[in-house]
């Protein structure tokens, strides 16, 4: 197995995954996969728990979502927007363990976590956590993890100008907030 | 990007991610896995945790339900109520003390012991009573600068519940209330919405993981027969659908909604509506088969894109010998405006459309708050209804203050108070010479669209 020290010698691994795929390129994939999920897990977390409003559906969210990506790896274009790629795939896995919450009839819920918890040390959080989940998620994807209007836009399948309006409502929410005795 | 953005993201930046106990190594471990190229087969992971839980679950079930003990609702008095003082649900006192049973189990966790005092149970609401002992001195959550009130609120458990077994899912609003009764004990209440109908008769079994961020196990269940309360709730399960559309120009909503339930009982009355969208039909007046229009109480929704979802809405009516309501989009442009009322013109009653307002019948004022007790007349928004204090030159005064809003669930009354902040000075006060309000145009019902709802 090759050690990767630096990522971005690597060129465009996907590329050559496709096209030659020794056990060399696959370790070579792996453990660029491995390395990004280690970065952004905590991340990945958050998000879900914004869409699932429980650790136990987040975690289960974020760990589907690392075993589609790995499958999908080979869709992924362009190495610099692997964030946005793997949020969207957490995304759709989150909308779908919602989905199944909603339809099935639950004999392994003694774990559930969804309340709302309010925590001293997370006071933005504790706000977010209170907003409508289409204005929490774009919040979440802005403000925390950071990505541009754009970037948002592609992670929800939505159009820029529908992100706009959503997240000027989550701004105007959180100063409401704010107003209302808020504080961060 | 403006200011605020610059200060909201270095804030988000700074705040830690709380992931459960043994995330990090759970994800490592996949990693691990996938970098070994020994990835697991897909549900396999979810299979083996349905496997444990639904061990965890017959081990529970063979415990909880061994001598499950029988709650029956009857007349009998609720040791919450003996509150020291105003708390959100005194209104139905009454009608929790005709209908209750007192339990008693209890269950004990990371030193926090729950004891189930009471359970209330009707067609449309679950009510549970509860007192929290805990070893160490109880610390709220919030901030200190925060009214009392809010952070008991916050600090009260939230319960998840199951019927016979199943999950119920909650709805969007979350009700509870609580107080101190020493530095270690709380007395709370929880009111749990029911958006299906249940059997008289069920197995509820009442869990939480959390109580003040610690996290544990703290589950109790019960056999509850309500069939006494049967007799005064009137229940219809219309399966109703319909497209309506609400506003106009850039505010037109439309939806398809079906109207699953309609409610009238002892602890509330309630409209479930069951739609699919990112936004959920809310904007509606109810008005009943004698012309009165009905407070809508505004409460938090949920939504989906791509499933639909359930909404409970409560409403008042003072008369429960109603033959039917009608559901009635309201029409609006979503425009507003800001009206004021002198402190000398009031009380008052302040038309907000062409078709409803709201009367203000008393206005208090002292150096902790400002309360005034305001009643719905005619059609108006599902909001609540807010006062925002002006000078002599009919300029808003900004204070530090926070908002609250309470309905009284009997007779549909509306407590509006502010309560000022620490900061908020007697000079301060007497600034105030009035309040502004907001009023709406082109305010008007789509009566094409209504739904009329038999409940005989």
């Amino acid at each position: 197995m090759i050690e990767v020290k630096n990522l971005e010698l690597v060129g465009n691994v996907v590329t050559l995954l496709r096209k030659d795929r020794t056990s060399d390129k696959i370790a070579v994939k792996n453990e660029y996969f491995c390395s990004n999920v280690s970065e952004y897990k905590l991340n990945m977390f958050r998000l879900a728990k914004s869409i699932l409003h429980n650790d136990i559906d987040a975690e289960d969210a974020v760990s589907e979502a690392i075993f589609k990506a790995y499958d999908k790896l080979h869709t992924l274009k362009n190495l610099d927007s692997f964030k946005p790629w793997i949020m969207r795939i957490l995304i759709n896995e989150s909308y779908k363990i919602s989905n199944r919450r909603k339809k099935v009839v639950f004999l392994d819920e003694t774990d559930i976590k969804e309340e709302i918890i309010e925590n001293d040390n997370q006071e933005l959080w504790n706000m977010v956590e209170k907003l409508d989940e289409k204005f929490r998620t774009v919040t979440v994807l802005f403000y925390y993890e950071d990505l541009s209007i754009r970037g948002i836009g592609e992670v929800l399948g939505l159009p820029t100008g529908t992100v706009k309006s959503r997240l000027s409502r989550a701004r105007n929410k959180l100063k409401e907030m704010l107003n209302n005795g808020g504080s961060i | 990007m403006d200011n605020f953005d610059n200060i909201i993201k270095s804030k988000a930046r700074l705040e830690k991610i709380n992931v459960p106990a043994g995330f990090n190594e759970r994800i490592d471990t996949i990693t691990k896995d996938l970098k070994n190229n020994e990835k697991r087969k897909k549900g396999k992971r979810l299979s083996l945790i349905l496997i444990a839980s639904t061990m965890l679950i017959l081990m529970t079930t063979v415990i909880s339900f061994a001598a499950p003990m029988l709650a029956k609702m009857a007349e009998g008095a609720i040791a919450y109520f003996n509150a020291p003082e105003e708390f959100r649900y005194l209104s139905k006192k009454a009608e929790y003390e005709k209908f209750n049973s007192e339990v008693g189990i209890s269950c004990e966790d990371k030193g926090i012991n729950i004891t189930l005092d009471n359970i209330a149970v009707d067609d449309n609401y679950i009510n549970v009573f509860y007192t929290l002992k805990s070893e160490n001195p109880i610390n709220l959550l919030g901030d200190e600068g925060n009214p009392l009130k809010w952070r008991l609120q916050w600090s009260a458990i939230n319960f998840r519940i199951k019927a016979d077994g199943k999950y119920i899912e909650p709805a969007g609003q979350i009700e509870k209330d609580a107080y101190l009764v020493d530095d270690y004990t709380m007395q709370g209440m929880q009111r749990l919405a029911i958006m299906d109908q249940l059997n008289d008769n069920f197995n509820l079994e009442l869990y939480t993981n959390y109580i003040w961020n610690i996290e544990g196990q703290w589950h109790m269940a019960v056999n509850v027969d309500k069939s006494s309360v049967a007799v005064d709730s009137n229940t219809v399960m219309p399966d109703i659908k319909a497209k309506v559309t609400s506003g106009w120009g850039t505010n037109t909503s439309k939806h398809n909604i079906t109207v699953k339930k309609v409610s009238l009982s002892p602890f509330g009355n309630q409209i479930v509506l069951s739609e699919r969208g990112v936004e959920v039909f809310t904007e509606f007046a109810v008005r009943d088969n004698r012309g009165n229009y009905l407070t809508v109480i505004p409460s938090s929704n949920q939504s989906h894109p791509l499933y639909k979802v359930d909404n409970s809405f409560e409403f008042i009516s003072e008369s429960k010998d109603i033959e039917s309501i009608t559901i009635i989009p309201i029409m609006s442009d979503g425009r507003s405006e800001l009206k004021n009322i002198s402190l000398n013109d009031l009380p008052a009653e302040l038309p907000i459309n062409d078709m409803g307002s709201y009367i203000i019948e008393s206005i208090e004022m002292n150096e902790d708050k400002m309360q005034a007790v305001v009643r719905q007349k005619g059609a108006v928004p599902v909001m609540d209804f807010v006062l925002i204090p002006i000078d002599e030159n009919e300029e808003m005064i900004r204070l530090e203050s926070f908002n609250d809003t309470e309905y009284n669930h009997e007779n549909g009354k509306i407590i509006v108070t502010i309560f000022w902040g620490n900061s908020v000075s007697k000079d301060d006060l007497d600034k105030i010479k009035g309040f502004n309000y907001w009023i709406n145009y082109d305010f008007k019902l789509n009566e094409d669209e209504a739904i009329t709802i038999d409940l005989n």
